[in-house]
């Protein structure tokens, strides 16, 4: 089951919802009980910044000659000396009794004690208009604390108000009721939604379910169901008592303008007859002390939206609607060059807090801004829409000096008086020093540890040459491929030598007859120095041109000569030469001087024949 | 050895080979003994002028030092690095990349400068800003930026010259049909390589690294054109690290084509980026 409203719940359970006495808890009970549960557990420095101290009212809209109660509560984390409050004089009101009906209660929440004061005064309205009731006072001990001011709106009785009574001439013993704070609002503005259930004194509300989900379209809805517990009042309805006991509350904010509708809130409760009872209205009931459930729906509501006054020029529109008190404070006057300080821009108060945008100021251009932080922290136990918000611009100073942050007005619009408030921004000032202590490595935030390179250095131009224009790079490039065209050219050559016999006969016939002709250098014998003269030239011949190496005659070596193309002189030279070979054996043997002449002869026909064969 | 003097000389181009200086030896060298020549003398005098600056924590005035060094034409590492911290403290968190960046490529400052970079980063994770780089990215990145592609056609070199030596000792010195094969291989795995890699190098040529120097920079659809804020554009965030289409910029004066390093491309203003 889809429970709602625990403390409600709680509420109902306890008082049944009937005619009982009052719940008043003893203190001192409590406070033993707190006192030893603090002494278990771990001591806490208990400063006074752990009090708080909050009035809150369970209507704030009410009619002449109805009641509603203040209800000041002070919480703290351990038991404290707390005085009753100092009651502050009312206009359009009165308090029914001074006395109050006082409570206690300790708690711990997820291993946070606390301990809650409650004081509760019945007022009843008794003139017509909006009034507002002054900060109560409270000593907590021995020092001295005060709650913010409440608004109430007071309607003349009979008035066709938000309550159903003026319209309604029979009623049915138990029906809800849709109840709104403001009916012509303006687009933005807080509308307080209250879900009210009505029932007579005779009807006992165990517990109750919300059977359909509420859709507002056109409004931005927040549920302000964690304020404290509603606790049902009396009430006389054209002479019949009633009881009326918020169920349910949220604050509307209706984001167009125009005719908005508000559709109808359906629950189921679960209700006892717990005494003489006898309606037409209730058909519901079998007899006597029977539970039944019950469905119950309120009346659908259709609200005109206006559109806020033109807004004046000389401020800056953060969107804000309600009652806001805006203030911008530095997290620091006085910073160190190069840390950040924040601007934090607080908007409190009651109204479209979550609508509210940023704040935009300038700022010096020796700051640099960085991404602004935004909290938002709601007074949940605040009957309306209320808390605070804050913006916080960081600041991070790149020069020293002093610079001032200029004046800055902001425009807030009040939807109870219905008018533009200034909130006038006093100009800040910082200062920015260099740290005398510092030292020159970066050990701040973001655990940073750089530290500069000092001394010589090694200095490059700024503008380097190109690889590809170096003569390195290019030598890199063609040396591979000259030797490889040389490698390539030798082994072809090798290669032929190898396998081509006429090529290698022809290349070695040069060698061949130089070795033969030097090889004469350790022989005496004249005719054989003729002889190997003899053959080194015809062998050379054949070699060159491919011959046979035996088998020809001087003739048939002259003959090729000739055919070749060779001088004829040069062949005539080369017939004389080997005639006188082949003749000196039949011969006396010649002078060493005609020998050696011969040689040479020989020796030149070879190197001769070499450029012409 | 003609092949080996060759490729000392090449290496010596290399860009992370600029100066031998260790750490220790500048700890070593005083600073008065550091009167060699004119030319040389000024920028090391502004340099320690600035850094006189930095520890005066007047880093307005170390910039400016530093800057008239750069643009005398002078470069180094630790000018670079220095000006990185100098920046980081003015809180310019988009120059102080770009620096740190320029003298990752001085082998004295390299280590440094990564340390200046992660700083950075760390900075921006504080302020929100980090985006972290998509794997296919960072491989793409590197092949453009990273590659150092002259080193690899060095070794291309290298490996044309060995093999062609072995080529010539499998066919003359010791003629051997696999030597000469093998020489061939090891020339061929060096044209190959030197092919791909100047192909890679024209291509990345299209491409240069920039760092982004202002904050909040709509990266928009096609240049000249104005986002209203209210369409939460892709913003380009002070020291993003971007990847330049140079020739897609070309064609649009003043507006630079950028990918971010988390994929996003676009368009932003000239002005917005340092190029590396």
């Amino acid at each position: 089951m889809n429970m709602m409203h625990l403390d409600f719940l709680a509420f109902c359970r306890r008082s049944r919802f009937g005619p009982s006495p009052r719940v008043t808890l003893p203190m001192v009970p409590l406070f033993l009980l707190a006192a030893v549960l603090m002494t278990a557990l771990p001591a806490d420095e208990a400063v006074a910044s752990d009090v708080r101290v909050s009035a809150t009212v369970s209507s704030t809209h009410v009619a002449v000659g109805q009641q509603l109660t203040l209800n000041v509560e002070i919480l703290s984390r351990e038991p404290r000396n707390v005085s009753r409050p100092e009651l502050p004089e009312l206009d359009g009101m009165q308090y029914l009794s001074s006395l109050p009906q006082t409570s206690s209660r300790y708690s711990l929440v997820d291993g946070i004690a606390q301990m809650s004061y409650r004081y509760n005064y019945t007022i009843l309205a008794t003139s017509e208009g909006t009034y507002q009731i002054p900060s109560v006072y409270v000593s907590v001990d021995g020092r001295e604390y005060h709650t913010r001011p409440i608004t109430v709106r007071i309607r003349p009785p009979g008035a066709d108000g938000y309550r159903p009574q003026a319209r309604r001439t029979q009623r049915p013993d138990m029906f809800l009721e849709l109840e709104l704070s403001e009916e012509r609002p303006v687009r933005g503005q807080q509308i307080v939604a209250e879900i009210v259930l009505y029932f007579r004194n005779t009807i006992d509300v165990n517990n109750f379910h919300v059977t359909q989900s509420w859709q507002t379209e056109g409004f931005w809805r927040e549920d302000l169901n964690r304020s404290p517990t509603r606790r049902p009042e009396s009430i006389v309805l054209d002479g019949v008592p009633y009881r009326r006991a918020v169920l349910n509350r949220y604050a509307l904010f209706p984001t167009r303008t125009g005719e908005l509708s508000i559709p109808s809130f359906s629950i189921r409760a679960s209700v006892r007859q717990s005494g003489r009872f006898r309606e037409e209205h209730s058909g519901f009931f079998d007899g006597f002390g029977q539970q039944r459930n019950v469905d119950l729906t309120s009346r659908p509501t259709t609200v005109r939206v206006q559109a806020p006054p033109t807004p004046p020029t000389d401020g800056q529109l953060i969107s804000a609607l309600g009652q806001f008190r805006v203030d911008r404070t530095l997290s620091q006057e006085v910073v160190k060059l190069g840390e950040s300080v924040d601007v934090i821009t607080e908007i409190r108060g009651s109204g479209n807090l979550g609508l509210i945008t940023r704040p935009v100021f300038e700022y010096p251009a020796s700051f640099d801004t960085h991404r602004p932080r935004e909290t938002f922290e709601r007074n949940e136990r605040s009957p309306q829409m209320s808390g605070s918000k804050q913006f916080r611009d960081v600041l991070i100073a790149r020069n020293a000096g002093t610079f001032t942050i200029p004046e800055n007005t902001i425009l807030v619009y009040d939807d109870i008086r219905r008018r533009y408030d200034r909130h006038v921004l006093p100009a800040l000032t910082i200062e920015v020093v260099r740290d005398p202590n510092a030292r020159i490595t970066i050990a701040r935030d973001h655990n940073i540890r750089l530290t500069p390179i000092r001394g010589s250095v090694k200095w490059t131009a700024s503008t380097r040459r190109d690889p590809w224009l170096t003569w390195w790079f290019w030598f890199a490039v063609v040396l591979p491929a000259g030797a490889f065209a040389y490698g390539y050219q030798a082994y072809r050559y090798q290669s032929r030598l190898n396998n081509d016999v006429t090529f290698s006969r022809r290349e070695g016939a040069l060698g061949k007859a130089n070795e033969l002709l030097k090889a004469t250098t350790g022989i005496t014998g004249t005719k054989e120095i003729y002889s190997i003269i003899h053959n080194a030239t015809s062998s050379y011949i054949a070699d060159r041109l491919d011959l046979p190496n035996a088998g020809l005659s001087i003739d048939d070596l002259a003959t090729e000569l000739k055919g070749r193309n060779v001088r004829r002189p040069l062949v005539r030279r080369v017939r004389t030469l080997l005639d006188k070979c082949a003749s000196i054996r039949y011969t006396p043997d010649p002078s060493a001087r005609d020998m050696m002449a011969d040689l040479a002869e020989a020796r030149k026909l070879i190197s001769e024949l070499e450029a012409e064969i | 050895m003609l092949v080996l003097l060759a490729v000392f000389q090449l290496l010596r181009l290399l860009p992370a080979v600029h100066a031998p200086h260790s750490g220790v030896a500048l700890l070593l060298i005083p600073d008065a003994a550091m009167a060699q020549s004119a030319d040389e003398s000024r920028p090391q005098a502004l340099f320690n002028r600035g850094n006189y600056m930095m520890e005066e924590q007047n880093y307005d005035e170390a910039v400016s030092i530093f800057r008239q060094i750069e643009q005398n034409g002078h470069a180094s590492g630790p000018l670079f690095y220095n000006m990185g911290i100098s920046y980081l403290y003015l809180d310019s968190l988009g120059l102080a990349s770009y620096y740190f960046h320029k003298s990752k490529s001085y082998r004295e400052s390299a280590s440094r400068a990564h340390e200046g970079i992660a700083a950075t980063e760390r900075m921006m994770r504080t302020r929100g800003t980090f985006i972290p780089q998509l794997p296919w990215y960072a491989f793409y990145d590197w092949f453009l930026f990273r590659m150092n592609h002259l080193a690899w056609v060095v070794w291309g070199l290298v490996f044309i010259n060995i093999g062609v030596l072995v080529i010539l000792a499998g066919w003359l010195w010791r003629p051997d049909r696999r030597i000469a094969i093998a020489g061939m291989v090891v020339t061929a795995v060096g044209i190959v390589q030197i092919v791909v890699v100047i192909s890679l190098a024209v291509w990345a040529d299209g491409y240069r690294q920039g760092v982004v120097v202002q904050n909040g920079i709509p990266v928009t659809p096609a240049p000249d054109l104005v986002v209203d804020e209210d369409l939460s554009p892709d913003l380009a965030y002070e020291a993003y690290t971007v990847t330049l289409d140079i020739r897609l910029s070309s064609q649009h004066e003043g507006w630079v084509h950028v990918r971010l390093r988390n994929g996003i491309s676009g368009w932003i203003p000239d002005s917005a980026v340092r190029k590396l």
